[in-house]
């Protein structure tokens, strides 16, 4: 037996060194819950509608999380929603009940693999160019100007970008998901496998109102999540450069872990309902 | 009257007695650099030791009223790099959004860029530029800003010389102009300002970081 494991000290450490470590992803989460619970307080006041400054940074993260973003996001419904689709009819066939075939789409590709897809998508395009710049203004010090000016950074720096993420989730999600129904009963005509009224049809018959609602809030709450991990994560860099790329992965993946421990919890919560 | 107020202050390991300016008085602080950012930093985070006394009431550093009456220029810090120029120079009136404000400053923003010799670099980028166009725009805001008091961190440091005669020829004639107060943060006695302060007050550390 190891004589360092008998020994009491070696649990002794072992407990405390977890103990720190819970002690440590609580005190991140407390800060991270106040960091959004500010940003929370000016969406509702709604003052940032009539701030111009606030409004062009809006729209500037819109094109660029949202338009700018689109031939990336049409060549993933070509290769993985269309191809994802087109793949599930052979499978109902095999099974000889094509009314899986709206079921399968419902449940694994509208509910489950669309939101995900798309914020994941949103984390390593946008998200990195986010906490990167917001990084940036604070090695510049340029958040220190913004307060010089009366401006909050949580308002003109934070509150745009994450509300141009929800948007942008939400209709790239939307986008994601009917193309692919559509582009894949396409090519299921186009390959003689299924008719494409009758595709729609067995779609329209898996469908629900349930299914779209979760779809929506999906759309809306991993992009919100993911981006505001990162710029909790941004904000972090302090005025040390070396800071950023240390900021950049650590918001990434917790953005990621994020968005699929929501993921795994909407799972468990229907599952128990 | 107007006065810029502030109580004792512990700027990380030096004692800052507490202060007052009235409107038209230059007072000058001299200590190292990140004792000024720290005095920046605890005169616009909430809970303000630093206030402006005025007839209406008392307004605390840490608000948006305090920044529309007291103007800051920063050492290399004017500017947002990923605005233009003229979205740099109009951005507290851009965030305020008081449709009467932007117009007047839009319009005299075109004087104001001509008398500083920015006019035609209004609408590039900013990205990385030298010390003297970030106390430029910093200049340009104070004067369509027109606040009560400037506070000047060590925005004359760093420029070529020429720049800097031109530079304090600009600023020294402005601050006639506006009639303003001005507490000027300074690492050095000899700043290169040109302006005549009744008051200095030098504080050093035990510790200097080179």
């Amino acid at each position: 037996m190891d004589m360092r494991r008998a020994h009491p000290g070696y649990w002794n450490s072992r407990a405390e060194s977890i103990g720190e470590a819970s002690m440590h992803l609580l005190g991140g989460l407390t800060q991270f819950y106040a960091f959004i619970a500010v940003i929370l307080r000016y969406v509702v006041r709604l003052q940032w509608v009539s701030r111009p400054a606030v409004m062009h940074v809006l729209i500037r993260q819109i094109y660029f999380t949202g338009v700018q973003s689109l031939p990336w996001m049409v060549t993933m419904i070509v290769l993985a929603g269309a191809t994802a689709v087109y793949s599930v009819v052979p499978f109902a066939r095999q099974l000889n009940d094509p009314s899986l075939i709206g079921t399968l789409l419902n449940a694994l590709l509208v509910q489950e693999m669309v939101p995900l897809i798309v914020g994941i998508f949103l984390l390593a395009r946008s998200g990195v160019a986010v906490v990167t710049e917001i990084g940036h203004m604070h090695v510049r010090g340029e958040d220190m100007l913004l307060q010089s000016l009366g401006i909050s950074t949580a308002e003109y720096l934070f509150l745009p970008r994450l509300i141009a993420f929800g948007l942008c989730g939400l209709i790239l999600t939307m986008l994601f998901a009917g193309a692919s129904v559509w582009l894949g009963g396409l090519m299921l005509a186009w390959t003689n496998e299924m008719n494409f009224t009758q595709f729609l049809l067995e779609a329209r018959r898996g469908a629900s109102l349930d299914g779209m609602l979760l779809l929506v809030a999906k759309g809306l709450i991993y992009p919100i999540l993911g981006c505001a991990m990162l710029l909790f994560q941004g904000a972090r860099a302090g005025h040390d450069p070396n800071q950023i790329p240390v900021c950049t992965t650590r918001g990434v993946l917790w953005g990621l872990m994020l968005v699929v421990f929501v993921d795994v919890s909407i799972a468990l919560f229907r599952s128990l309902l | 009257m107007i006065r810029l107020c502030w109580k004792p202050m512990r700027l990380l390991d030096i004692d800052i007695p507490s202060g007052q300016i009235l409107r038209g008085e230059k007072q000058r602080l001299v200590m190292p650099r990140r004792y000024q950012f720290d005095w920046l930093k605890q005169m616009s985070a909430s809970g303000s030791e630093v206030c402006l006394e005025t007839a209406e009431g008392d307004i605390r550093g840490d608000g948006e009223a305090f920044a529309e009456r007291v103007c800051c220029m920063l050492y290399q810090r004017g500017m947002l790099a990923n605005l233009n120029l003229r979205e740099n120079i109009l951005l507290p009136f851009l965030y305020r959004g008081r449709s009467e404000e932007m117009a007047r400053a839009t319009t005299e923003l075109q004087l104001v860029a001509e008398r500083l010799d920015i006019a035609d670099k209004l609408d590039d980028q900013a990205g990385e530029r030298s010390v003297y166009m970030h106390a430029l725009i910093s200049l340009a805001r104070v004067m369509l800003l027109r606040p009560d008091f400037i506070v000047v961190q060590d925005v004359h440091t760093g420029m070529p010389p020429h720049r800097q005669d031109i530079f304090r020829s600009l600023f020294c004639d402005v601050v006639e102009e506006l009639g303003v107060g001005l507490l000027y943060l300074s690492t050095s006695a000899q700043e290169g300002s040109g302006l005549e302060f009744c008051q200095s007050l030098e504080f050093s550390s035990a510790e200097e970081i080179l």
